[in-house]
């Protein structure tokens, strides 16, 4: 009620509600994958497939992506968090978790 | 018979082996000169075939041994036997093959007990006799009888190994898995599946040797490419076949399994 005396908190919730509704991408939880739980399969794969017997296969925690968003998303939030799958000289990283499906 | 007067005979009766180099060469060479020859490899890359395939060529009986932990001197010589309340003796597969002048092949040497290596030594020099301590005879090998033996260096740990004392009395060739294209023409002679279809089987068999010392303790044998490839000629899905016939025998770690079948499903289809 008393945010009735407060129209900026109000137009500011009223917005971040409706622009995070719009901008969300959506979660499963319960069909959570996690890397951790194929981690010796898919460095079997990696090795079969060509990959260097040597390289670590090893997860990566989410991060701010850095990638360029659109008007909508630039106004409406602070930006994604994700874990991005990379090569480089140490090895292979993976995401420590995917839960991007709405099945495994 | 005389080891001149023994012809080498190369007909479509012979059990089938692809030459994947001088190894035919070398062997009729050491056969001709009756020295004894030693045959290293992976397990089942062809060196069982090879012996029982230039056995024929010479025209020799083979006699095949598959050494265990408890395989005595005695069981390779012979023992008394007890029949119908008389003593008897029994030769067992080396004298036998020593009197009758054949080939006598040893699977896996270094899995027998030391004592076997007593009455190997004066077999494989220059002096070609076998001594029977129990009956007090020593026979001498005719020209046409050669001894073969093979072993795994890949199992072999300091308390399982050849001595350099009986190394050094035989001829040795070095057996690894044949080269992809030559492999597909042997699989698919073996188990009568299309060159085809057997070249992507091959490649997935290539793909599993790569894991060898890291995820799998041995690579995929031909011998089980050629399994493989007969229960898919037989009519069993692609994928089930290499699940029985690759996967399971190669590995019991069910991530190493999963890893492995999607391998086989991302290179098969």
């Amino acid at each position: 009620m008393w945010q009735i005396f407060q129209p900026e908190e109000l137009v500011g919730k009223l917005w971040h509600r409706w622009a995070d509704r719009r901008l969300r991408t959506p979660h499963f939880p319960s069909e959570k994958v996690t890397f951790e739980s194929f981690q010796k399969s898919l460095g079997v794969c990696f090795r079969g497939f060509g990959g260097e017997s040597g390289m670590s296969i090893a997860g990566t925690a989410p991060k701010a992506s850095g990638h360029r968003r659109s008007l909508l998303d630039r106004f409406g939030s602070h930006g994604d968090r994700t874990s991005n799958a990379f090569l480089n000289r140490q090895g292979v990283r993976l995401p420590n978790a995917i839960d991007l499906f709405p099945h495994r | 018979m005389d080891v001149a007067t023994v012809g080498t005979t190369v007909d479509e009766n012979l059990p089938y082996y692809l030459p994947n180099g001088d190894e035919c060469v070398v062997f009729e060479a050491a056969f001709r000169h009756q020295l004894p020859l030693l045959l290293k490899g992976p397990t089942g890359c062809g060196k069982t075939r090879f012996v029982a395939h230039m056995a024929a060529r010479m025209g020799r009986p083979l006699y095949t041994v598959s050494c265990h932990d408890d395989l005595t001197a005695a069981d390779l010589t012979g023992r008394f036997l007890l029949k119908g309340g008389e003593t008897i003796w029994s030769d067992g597969p080396l004298t036998r093959a020593v009197r009758e002048g054949a080939i006598c092949y040893l699977d896996e040497i270094v899995e027998a007990r030391k004592d076997v290596t007593v009455v190997l030594h004066p077999l494989s020099d220059d002096r070609r006799v076998l001594p029977l301590e129990r009956t007090g005879e020593a026979i001498t090998a005719p020209s046409t009888f050669m001894l073969v033996a093979s072993y795994n260096p890949g199992y072999q740990n300091v308390l399982k190994s050849l001595k350099p004392s009986t190394r050094q009395r035989f001829l040795a060739i070095t057996f690894d898995f044949p080269p992809a294209e030559s492999e597909v023409k042997i699989v698919s002679a073996e188990s009568g599946l299309p060159l085809e279809k057997c070249r992507s089987l091959v490649d997935l068999g290539w793909r599993f040797r790569a894991l060898k010392n890291q995820d799998l303790d041995e690579g995929a044998s031909t011998r089980l490419l050629v399994y493989c490839a007969t229960l898919i000629r037989s009519g069993i899905p692609p994928i089930n076949a290499i699940h029985s016939a690759l996967i399971e025998p190669l590995s019991d770690d069910d991530d190493v399994k999963a890893g492995l079948m999607e391998i086989a499903r991302a290179t098969i289809g």
